[in-house]
């Protein structure tokens, strides 16, 4: 019934109609299924490991209760990521970080490597890791708009409806950002940038 | 979209590297587990809120509705009896004379046919709404001596306008054997 009406076929539609029952093994095994990218990108927006585990874990069960509200009109996951970037975001301006005042944002240290991070090096691809890391030194807007225009692939309009900046900021901002990503990739060392 | 752009874009799940602190799984299943049960338990506070509230407003209403009839709600209509036991005979009395008088003209014999009977029968019973009416301002007024003696009164009237029927009744079945009576005579001179 409700497949037949979701114009989005889900992978996982079985597991969205027993959450919808309120069903506690569904719940988990579609937190199982969606954490990492959801963690990920709320780790972009907030920078704060502790912080993103909280939002992400948070954005779930809004959504199993709202999950009422979830039309179908998108995949469940595009749905859960814009709850995810909703409250990242929220917790990025409690912080009191402008995004129209990018430019006066502190510039991070580069970050020493954890542990974890060293184990996992090998596995994932090395450029990709280096990349990675640079975005994580980016100031918070350069970083936020980075990250929604590239890796989370909305474009400047929504960008401009998600964040409340308008859209050639977001394009301006971008340019910005992209530019700063360059240098502080240049400044890493490697110069294996594809 | 210069190299950078697309390598990212192309490789955007590759990005997806970091991992939450160990013990995420049961951090969550615990949040998930308190959810629900307070969730279930909100649930069941609420139905019994709910349900409270519905039996106050029950028993408000009925006691608003009490006070503004200020007379026992059983009765629909109050009667004579209500108000005090002098009237309930008076009002005994009367019923009693009436519904004698009532069968006697349901089983009196109508020659011409039950249509009459019929008529007269639904004439008395029309009667009964000016006594309800009387009843009905009984009701709002309370106990007031004129709708007393209107309501004896239209025990009284109704018995008398019986008794005239009756009468009558009696006479035209007279009458009518006089005639008949006539008819045979003539009938026997011609």
């Amino acid at each position: 019934m409700k497949k037949s009406k979701s114009v989005w076929q889900n992978i996982h539609q079985d597991l969205i109609d027993n959450c919808r029952k309120g069903d506690s093994k569904a719940q988990f095994e579609l937190y199982r299924l969606y954490y990492k990218n959801m963690y990920n990108i709320s780790l972009r927006i907030v920078n704060d490991t502790q912080e993103a585990e909280d939002i992400m874990q948070e954005a779930f069960f809004s959504a199993f209760e709202n999950i009422g509200s979830y039309s179908g009109q998108v995949s469940f996951g595009a749905w859960l990521r814009r709850i995810v970037i909703n409250r990242s975001l929220d917790a990025l301006k409690k912080r009191r970080l402008d995004l129209q005042s990018i430019d006066e944002a502190p510039e991070q240290e580069v970050a020493e490597d954890t542990d974890t991070d060293k184990e996992r090096e090998e596995a994932e691809a090395a450029e990709t890791k280096r990349i990675h890391r640079c975005i994580k030194l980016l100031p918070d807007g350069y970083r936020v708009i980075l990250s929604l225009y590239l890796l989370e692939g909305y474009d400047h309009e929504e960008i401009a409806e998600i964040t409340g900046i308008t859209a050639s900021t977001s394009r301006s901002q971008y340019t910005r950002a992209k530019n700063r990503l360059a240098e502080i990739l240049k400044k890493s060392g490697s110069d294996g940038q594809s | 979209m210069d190299n950078l752009e697309k390598y990212i874009s192309d490789n955007r799940r590759e990005f997806d590297i970091e991992e939450p602190a160990k013990g995420h799984f049961e951090r969550f299943a615990l949040k998930l587990e308190q959810r629900r049960r307070s969730r279930s338990s909100f649930r069941w506070q609420h139905m019994l809120q709910v349900a409270v509230i519905a039996v106050m407003v029950l028993l408000s209403s009925l006691w608003v509705y009490d006070r503004i009839t200020g007379r026992p709600s059983e009765y629909q209509m109050i009667t004579l009896s209500d108000i005090s036991g002098e009237y309930r005979e008076a009002e005994l009395y009367y019923t009693a004379l009436i519904s004698r008088k009532y069968n006697e003209i349901k089983s009196f014999d109508f020659q011409g046919g039950s249509r009459d009977q019929e008529i007269l029968l639904r004439e008395l019973s029309e009667m009964d709404a000016v006594y309800r009416s009387l009843q009905q301002e009984l009701k709002l007024e309370g106990d007031h001596p004129m709708i007393i003696n209107a309501m004896l009164r239209h025990y009284q009237l109704k018995l008398e306008i019986m008794n005239r029927i009756m009468e009558h009744l009696r006479e035209i079945k007279q009458g009518d054997k006089h005639t008949t009576d006539d008819h045979e005579t003539s009938h026997v001179y011609s």
